[in-house]
């Protein structure tokens, strides 16, 4: 019932945002594509469990292939910088909530170099996508949300504001 | 001797390469020559091996790495087959990928500079996997990643180290999406610490080198563990840094073995570095390699004329970048955000709301990076969770509700671990024991650091040793007085003295000592484990602790088996870098003659100069133990 909840709670967001009406309006067609979060595997445990030999300092990992393993769509499909970027959100999501309310950082950054979006969009990008989010944020359901869909929030938000009113500056 | 007959001679013996049988003389004294190459043993991984034939065996023992049957202990065959092998044409194999020449391109690329006469192999073109793997034609340079200890983990109490091969693809000063190359041991789930400790020294493990994208390491370090990173960005010029890209992924997935010591990430990062001639970076220690010793020397190193390293960088964690913000808060902002931690990150608070902008916007910042550092705590609660987690969420709220723009920003960077001094230390001294009379002291430590002579590199105000020796002498003879075959003493030191940030000190001791002051020759097997608290004051120059803790001991000289007891501690900052622990402590046996023993201690360390120092103790436990030592890092 709580994950049901949680679940209404992250679609409830997306709608109060009007994420999915902008999509529209800017002629995206959402379901282009594999759903990176769903269709490729991203945030699915990347790294093994190790209890007390802990964790990941030296530790090796396969992970060439391990985001892929639990995917249902074809190594093929999951390509490209939708689905890099999404990997990138799903590892960062915390420090790019952060940098978005700031309007600059090093992460930001990044998620736009993904997207190949000129330095010189990148500013108005960043201040147009923390106009989207900061309502997301403020909702009270915001703090019980999963990494997971967190993560997934804030890519469907970057992902309709690069490929749609600043798409032409992203086609790099 | 004229050139022309020279070159022709030379043209004769590398081309065409032939199989053995048909080799002339001067073709076998070639590929001799060439199959014992410095950089061809390195290709290979080559390593002494008194039970081989040719005096050396792989490190490698992945059977895919070779390309002769006998190439893991034959460098000659090894070498021919390669040669055969690189020349085969693309269309025998059906994924271009698959073709030798893409599975090891820098044994290609090697081969083809020091054997003009190999036209017969394309370059690389065709090798798309590791072309787009490798981001070849946005290569720009390599950087060996220093990841800074973490008391946590017995794995990482000596750090770290990976390789990142930064390329054009992004700028900034982290380049979170260039690819690392990292070295580590596959340990099962859920292995217990005895066998953990004991396959990591005798090569239990097998280990390999993994490759992912750099951010993984930066969040996981930076943001989960909380470890500074240090980059160290090579001044290798581009075909150099190709070539170790290019060996980089030849050993992508290779079965190595892991000896924690010695042939450990910082051996086999530095290992893939020296790959370029005239490179040396990995200490020539016979008994242990240490990330820091490596670095210490790649910042020494020069190679074409420079120095090797071209920069460094920090990379400091979430809690380092919280310490910074708390730092540069001003009074009345340190209390408009310890009132807005009150308030569970309410900023309607009276004392926040009043704030200029910009003081509104620092506050804000430090309560971000405050909640995400405080969450990382151990041993809290699902309540307490959820609590940071919504307080969190507030502060982040009103942060978008400021307008965008950031207030100064950045950490001063501490001296960086380059500018460390050695790990190992030795020293000689006298002392004077109360009812027993003089000795003389020889201390030995192979590593690291205690809380007196911590630096760049270390965790702040803690203490790792492991095989620490103390003997003495005195009329009778050499004994044992001390031995530390394990010591860790990790310390927070609650630096904002806001709530969580936890000011935790805890320490875990085992080895040999003696359980009363006058008492030679006595040294019984002892562990010792404690947990307490700490608290920095006077500006930092003076850390307070309590702790609380037990023991288990031989039961001998008429002390019990097992005690508990309790301690304070004050450790100064002195003037000119001296450091002073005092030191009190209540020990009570459960059993034996003698129950409650009191114990003072006081060091006093001085260093002389970057190598030497002089330290100066007095013990009581109702005698008196003087002594003083002079010492030498090493």
């Amino acid at each position: 019932m709580k994950t049901i909840g949680k679940t209404m709670t992250a679609v409830a967001l997306l709608f109060a945002t009007g994420g999915m009406n902008a999509m529209a309006e800017e002629g995206g067609e959402p379901g282009t594509g594999p759903n990176p979060f769903a269709d490729c595997g991203i945030g699915a445990a990347l790294f093994p469990e190790v209890k007390w030999a802990a964790v990941t300092s030296n530790i090796i990992w396969d992970v060439g292939t391990t985001a892929v393993i639990s995917a249902t769509a074809s190594p093929e499909t999951c390509s490209g910088k939708q689905v890099e970027a999404a990997r990138f959100i799903s590892e960062t999501y915390a420090n790019l909530f952060e940098e978005t309310a700031r309007g600059e950082g090093e992460y930001l950054a990044t998620v736009l170099d993904i997207y190949g979006c000129s330095r010189e969009a990148q500013r108005d990008i960043a201040l147009d996508l923390r106009s989207r989010i900061a309502p997301v944020v403020a909702k009270s359901g915001f703090a019980t949300l999963e990494g997971r869909e967190k993560a997934e929030l804030y890519y469907r938000q970057i992902d309709s504001v690069v490929t749609g009113r600043y798409a032409g500056a992203c086609s790099g | 001797m004229p050139r022309f007959p020279f070159l022709l001679l030379i043209a004769a013996l590398v081309f065409p390469i032939a199989p053995r049988a048909s080799q002339g003389p001067e073709e076998g004294d070639r590929l001799n020559a060439l199959s014992r190459h410095p950089v061809w043993l390195k290709l290979v991984h080559y390593e002494a091996a008194p039970g081989s034939a040719s005096g050396l065996r792989s490190a490698i023992a992945s059977g895919e790495f070779f390309l002769s049957s006998s190439g893991r202990e034959d460098p000659r065959a090894e070498l021919e087959a390669t040669l055969v092998e690189i020349r085969r044409p693309l269309t025998d194999f059906e994924v271009a990928d698959l073709h030798p020449r893409c599975r090891f391109p820098a044994r290609t690329l090697w081969l083809r500079r020091v054997l003009p006469g190999l036209e017969g192999v394309p370059p690389l073109s065709s090798c798309g996997k590791f072309l787009e793997w490798s981001r070849w034609e946005a290569t720009e340079s390599l950087s060996v990643v220093f990841v800074t200890g973490y008391l946590g983990n017995p794995a990482s109490f000596y750090g770290h180290l990976l390789l990142k091969m930064n390329s054009s693809r992004q700028r900034g000063t982290t380049r979170l999406i260039d690819v690392s190359v990292n070295y580590g041991a596959l340990i099962p789930p859920d292995e217990n610490p005895v066998a953990y400790i004991f396959k990591g020294l005798t090569g239990g493990y097998d280990a390999g080198f993994s490759h992912i994208d750099y951010y993984y390491h930066d969040h996981n370090y930076g943001e989960t563990e909380l470890r500074d990173m240090w980059e160290y960005e090579l001044g290798l010029d581009l075909e150099e840094s190709r070539f170790v890209i290019a060996h980089a992924w030849e050993v992508l997935g290779k079965r190595y073995t892991y000896y924690f010591l010695r042939r450990n990430c910082a051996y086999r990062v530095g290992e893939l570095v020296e790959i370029v001639e005239g490179v040396e970076v990995v200490p020539r220690n016979p008994l242990y390699v240490m990330p820091q010793s490596l670095v210490r020397k790649m910042a020494e190193a020069r190679h074409g004329g420079r120095a090797l390293v071209r920069a460094v960088r920090f990379h400091p964690s979430r809690q380092s970048r919280f310490y910074e913000r708390f730092r540069r808060l001003r009074a009345e902002e340190r209390r408009a955000l310890a009132r807005l931690v009150e308030e569970a990150g309410r900023t309607e608070v009276e004392r926040f709301a009043a704030l200029p902008l910009s003081s509104r916007r620092r506050v804000l910042d430090a309560a971000i990076d405050y909640y995400q550092y405080v969450r990382q705590g151990g041993d809290l609660t699902g309540e307490e969770q959820e609590a940071i987690t919504r307080a969190y969420q507030a502060v982040l709220a009103a942060r978008y509700r400021l307008p965008p723009g950031e207030e100064g920003g950045g950490t001063s960077p501490p001296p960086a671990p380059h500018r460390g001094r050695s790990p190992g230390y030795a020293s000689v001294g006298i002392t004077h024991v109360e009812e027993v009379g003089g000795q003389l002291s020889l201390r030995l430590r192979p590593a690291y650091y205690d809380a007196l002579d911590g630096g760049p590199g270390h965790v702040s105000r803690s203490a790792l040793a492991m095989g620490d020796l103390e003997v003495r002498r005195d009329e009778a003879g050499l004994f044992l007085d001390r031995l530390d075959l394990f010591h860790v003493r990790s310390v927070n030191d609650r630096y904002s003295g806001l709530p969580g940030d936890t000011g935790l000190v805890w320490a875990l001791r085992v080895g040999m000592e003696r359980p009363e002051v006058a008492c030679t020759r006595c040294a019984v097997p002892r562990a010792q484990a404690e947990v307490g608290t700490a608290r920095r004051m006077a500006g930092g120059r003076l850390l307070g602790s309590w702790s609380i803790g037990g023991s288990v001991q031989e039961a001998r000289f008429g002390f019990g088996r097992v005690s508990a007891g309790t301690g304070l501690r004050a450790d100064l900052l002195l003037p000119a870098s001296a450091k002073m622990a005092v030191e009190y402590r209540v020990r009570r046996y459960l059993e034996g003659k003698q129950r409650l023993q009191h114990l003072a201690s006081a060091t006093l360390r001085v260093p002389l100069a970057a190598r030497w120092d002089i330290r100066l103790a007095a013990i009581d436990d109702g005698r008196l133990e003087l002594g003083a030592s002079i010492g030498f890092y090493w």
